[in-house]
């Protein structure tokens, strides 16, 4: 290769390199559909892409008939120019058995 | 970055290996809970039964995959009956993937008339079951579910490995990043947006990265991250008047007052295709009648978004790991 970096495995296989694009992991953590609240992540002056997911978290005993609840917070993700990363969340939709979000932070 | 640790940089912008977050690893594809499988269709239609004080009674009735709505005040202010049918072009399942943290889930379809999305998860035994609703075209619900894989990816085991290799390490000693596991490697990211809806219209607008290390296009098994799903999208008012309610009887429906029924359609995302690069948004549109208590007649709601867009979903080659 003319530049860049290349990891290989101990196969032999490519395992990672400089053409890749990866999406991490910051931080994952849950909160009520019906909460309101911001998080801050400092040193994040390097981040390319952030991405704030969300996901519904059923309880252990939800049936499948439970389609019909939707709970869910609208997510925002603003930085500062100093690199600071605030996400906030407030809620957006809650029908149905109240369920807790998860929320994850991916970066990039 | 900050002051210290690694930082291995994309050709593409970002990081692709870096110390102080997490890399994602290929857990496996998820398998299908036996008998799990649930058809809207096939269950009792509903009635409900709107009362003059504005409250609601409500049973089942059959066939199935119908529903009903009626007014009855007291002393008989009139009824309605507005049946309607849920679609055989809809099921939910169940799936379970062996992870020990939340899974980033991506979902291929081999056929570009069949979709699927995670609704939502829960931690069971050994791992976490993910609920999914598939939509695919009337009449092929038996084969649907065969055009569906599941990749799913967790961030990589904390502890170090034994042997040799490389690894990086966060400031409080886990492991972010190994080259004894596979990582996610994203090849594209689809963005989805906002523009004005109309009646039966969710109104989004599909493009990709403007410098993508990967054109969707050259993709073999293009799989689609398939999280953040679990919620209605859009919520449309019809503006169409189904009944109102005038009578002129004493202690019923407050003869004083309209009683408009409305139809509302919530749109549900049904999963994101990639076939030869060309990228579809299928929606799950579901019917909804509603009563509008004292709501003006002939009047309506405006089209109203209930899911936060821009969204960005990242693309992964699933051949990789196959």
């Amino acid at each position: 290769m003319a530049y860049g970096f290349e990891i290989y495995n101990s196969s032999g296989d490519l395992t990672v390199s400089n053409k890749d694009y990866a999406v991490m992991v910051h931080d994952v953590f849950q909160v009520s559909a019906l909460s309101s609240g911001t998080k801050e992540y400092a040193n994040l002056d390097w981040v390319h892409f952030a991405r704030i997911l969300t996901s519904q978290v059923s309880s252990g005993g939800a049936s499948l008939t439970t389609y019909e609840s939707f709970n869910s917070v609208t997510t925002s993700a603003d930085f500062s120019p100093n690199g600071t990363l605030t996400v906030g969340w407030s809620p957006q939709h809650q029908q149905g058995t109240l369920m807790p979000v998860e929320i994850m932070v991916l970066v990039n | 970055m900050s002051d210290y640790g690694l930082f291995f940089g994309s050709d593409y912008g970002g990081m692709v290996i870096g110390s102080s977050v997490k890399s994602m690893k290929f857990t496996g594809k998820a398998s299908r809970v036996s008998g799990s499988k649930y058809y809207p269709s096939d269950q009792p239609g509903v009635w409900k039964t709107y009362w003059y004080d504005c409250t609601f009674s409500t049973g089942s009735w059959s066939p199935t995959g119908t529903r009903q709505l009626r007014c009855m005040g007291v002393g008989g202010c009139g009824s309605v009956y507005f049946p309607f049918s849920v679609g055989d072009d809809v099921s939910y399942g169940k799936y379970f993937i062996a992870s020990s943290t939340s899974p980033l889930v991506f979902i291929h379809s081999s056929s570009s008339g069949v979709a699927a999305n995670v609704l939502s998860q829960v931690a069971v035994t050994g791992g976490y079951e993910l609920t999914t609703v598939t939509t695919y075209p009337t009449g092929t619900r038996s084969t649907a579910d065969s055009y569906i894989t599941l990749y799913c990816f967790e961030t990589v085991n904390p502890s170090p490995q034994t042997g040799f290799g490389f690894e990086t390490y966060s400031a409080s000693g886990d492991v972010t990043f190994t080259d004894a596991v596979k990582t996610l490697n994203v090849r594209n990211i689809i963005r989805l947006n906002s523009v004005s809806g109309s009646w039966g219209n969710i109104g989004v607008d599909i493009s990709t990265m403007s410098n993508p290390p990967t054109e969707l296009h050259g993709l073999n098994k293009p799989a689609v991250l398939a999280k953040d799903w679990g919620r209605l999208i859009r919520h449309d008012y019809s503006p169409y008047s189904i009944y109102t309610d005038k009578e002129a009887y004493t202690n019923d429906c407050e003869d004083s007052r309209d009683y408009t029924a409305k139809m509302s359609k919530r749109y549900m995302p049904g999963g994101v295709t990639v076939a030869d690069g060309i990228i579809d948004v299928v929606v799950v549109g579901s019917d909804i009648l509603s009563w509008s208590c004292c709501h003006p007649a002939g009047s309506s709601d405006s089209v109203e978004w209930t899911t936060a867009l821009p969204a960005s979903l990242p693309v992964i080659e699933g051949a990789s790991y196959d």
